[in-house]
């Protein structure tokens, strides 16, 4: 049984967790620590690296704000040796996304302490600076908002990203500290749980008190997991029979522009150079003509379908659905609804589930001899 | 070529489906015209984006040829590709492209006869099912 150690609540969450940090600084445990923190200008919440306790008073982790899947930033900072340890707040789909990226040998978990958040969602990035942001304990409100009854998305007119309505993964699994709110009055204390025995060396070594764990955090998770359940089944229906055919998947992608946006903020997307910014796709003038004479007609700009067809095969198998690409694109395409569709079928052909396990490798990495035979007959 | 004649883009391993299609001609072995060869150095070059692309371009069928387990040239690249192809069938399949469009071949270089036969086959196969819904909605 993992042991929990209890964070009491006496002015705000925020405060409490900003002592937290602090005391791993204090101790020298971490020598940086990775939070979601309110930046200087702008009503924004963004990681920031904190190497000294003195700026732990912005820190507000449970902001419904993630600009950018934080396995990236942690990728980039883990990818060559520092001799610095580290502690980063993540959400369950960034840990899920930086355990693929350390297969890919493109980030290290050597000298990391991965601190897992109870996950209850998010905003796109302008809803949550434009219209909810306000004070300094955005946080704490936006837990305060859904564990009394969920957010009402008919009072602001703005809801939480599909993405997060539809993951099945609330909790972290992955990590060597699980800081729960789930079942927790987040008016008078949380906890963190010690996942591994160097989250456990670092709770006790910062004097953090043991705790029983939540008499009501089971029930808490299995409700919050069969709401979403039932949200991913029908939005997985929806765009199931939208994108069925080949006129449909068109028809969903027709917005899309070539920006690319959704491959860049993609965190899975792991190719340092994407092939479609290669010269394989500065065709010669002549192509464009010719293309189009051979079929009558030519849509520009070209390869939209090409290229969305061709990252679904690259990446889907290490989707770990944290619908950044639909945050991030200008102009409404649904991308992580049919990701998610195509994703869920791809992964399970490999029986593979992204972030599941740092030791697994990724299906397209490895094979086995025996596999998949009747595709040959 | 006719219109309603299927179009089959095959990616061909030059160790041995490519090299049992040349012995298929240097036999007289006669087989459908409908195929377009594109020698590969192995089947496991076979990049998932080029058989997408043949698929848009206007192939209604793509064929894979690699070695036999454990004839491959580059030990195992035609382990690799039959991945590849288990997870584009299935992508294929969530937007009703499966039909068997996408085959993968064992054919080894002295099995001309087999190469053959094989193209006789897919091209029957694709001629029951029709052209492909990427060439039906003239998407490119």
């Amino acid at each position: 049984m993992a042991r929990c150690f209890s964070i009491g609540i006496e002015k705000g969450l925020n405060e409490s967790i900003g002592n937290l940090v602090a005391g791993m600084l204090e101790k020298d445990a971490v020598q940086a620590v990775m939070v979601p923190s309110r930046i200087p200008a702008g009503n924004m919440v963004k990681q920031v690296i904190i190497s000294d306790k003195s700026g732990t008073d912005s820190v507000d982790p449970f902001a419904p704000v993630v600009p950018v899947n934080s396995a990236t930033l942690l990728a980039k900072m883990t990818r060559t040796k520092t001799g610095r340890k580290t502690a980063a707040f993540l959400r369950p789909c960034e840990v899920r996304a930086f355990i693929e990226l350390v297969k890919l040998k493109q980030a290290s978990l050597e000298n990391v302490i991965l601190i897992g958040m109870d996950c209850l969602g998010r905003f796109g990035n302008r809803e949550y600076s434009e219209k909810f942001a306000s004070g300094d304990q955005t946080g704490h409100d936006f837990l305060k908002k859904m564990t009394a009854g969920g957010w009402d998305s008919s009072t602001g007119g703005y809801d939480l990203v599909t993405a997060c309505k539809a993951c099945v993964h609330p909790v972290a699994e992955k990590v060597d500290l699980r800081l729960q709110v789930l079942g927790h009055d987040i008016e008078k204390e949380i906890a963190i749980e010690a996942v591994t025995d160097e989250g456990e060396k670092l709770a006790e070594g910062i004097g953090l008190k043991e705790t029983d764990e939540a008499s009501g955090r089971a029930g808490a998770v299995d409700d919050l997991l069969s709401e979403r359940k039932k949200f991913r089944q029908s939005l997985h229906e929806e765009y199931h029979s939208r994108a069925g055919d080949i006129k449909g998947l068109t028809q969903v992608i027709s917005n899309c522009i070539n920006c690319y946006n959704c491959r860049v903020v993609c965190p899975v997307c792991y190719c340092r150079e994407c092939v479609f910014v290669t010269d394989t796709f500065s065709h010669e003038s002549r192509m464009y003509f010719n293309w189009a004479e051979k079929h009558g007609q030519l849509t520009m700009p070209a390869d939209t379908l090409f290229y969305h067809l061709t990252r679904m095969a690259h990446m889907s198998t290490l989707c770990v659905g944290c619908g950044q690409c639909t945050t991030a694109c200008p102009n409404g395409v649904p991308v992580y609804e049919l990701f998610s569709v195509v994703a869920e079928n791809t992964q399970a052909v490999f029986d593979y589930s992204p972030g599941r396990d740092p030791d697994e490798e990724q299906p397209l990495a490895t094979f086995v001899e025996d596999e998949f035979q009747s595709l040959t007959d | 070529m006719n219109d309603s004649e299927p179009t089959i883009v095959a990616f061909l391993c030059n160790w041995c489906t490519f090299t049992a299609a040349d012995l298929a001609g240097t036999s007289r072995l006669e087989y459908p015209q409908n195929v377009r060869i594109v020698r590969m150095m192995c089947s496991g070059m076979v990049d998932p984006m080029y058989v997408i692309k043949s698929f848009i371009g206007g192939a209604d069928g793509v064929l894979i040829g690699g070695c036999w387990p454990g004839d491959c040239h580059y030990i195992n690249g035609n382990m690799k590709v039959r991945r590849r192809v288990a997870l584009l069938k299935k992508m294929l399949d969530t937007f009703g492209i499966g039909e068997d469009r996408l085959w993968l071949k064992w054919i080894a270089a002295s099995e001309g006869n087999m190469f053959a036969e094989t193209v006789e086959q897919m091209t029957q196969h694709l001629g029951k099912l029709g052209p492909s819904p990427f060439r039906l909605n003239r998407i490119v």
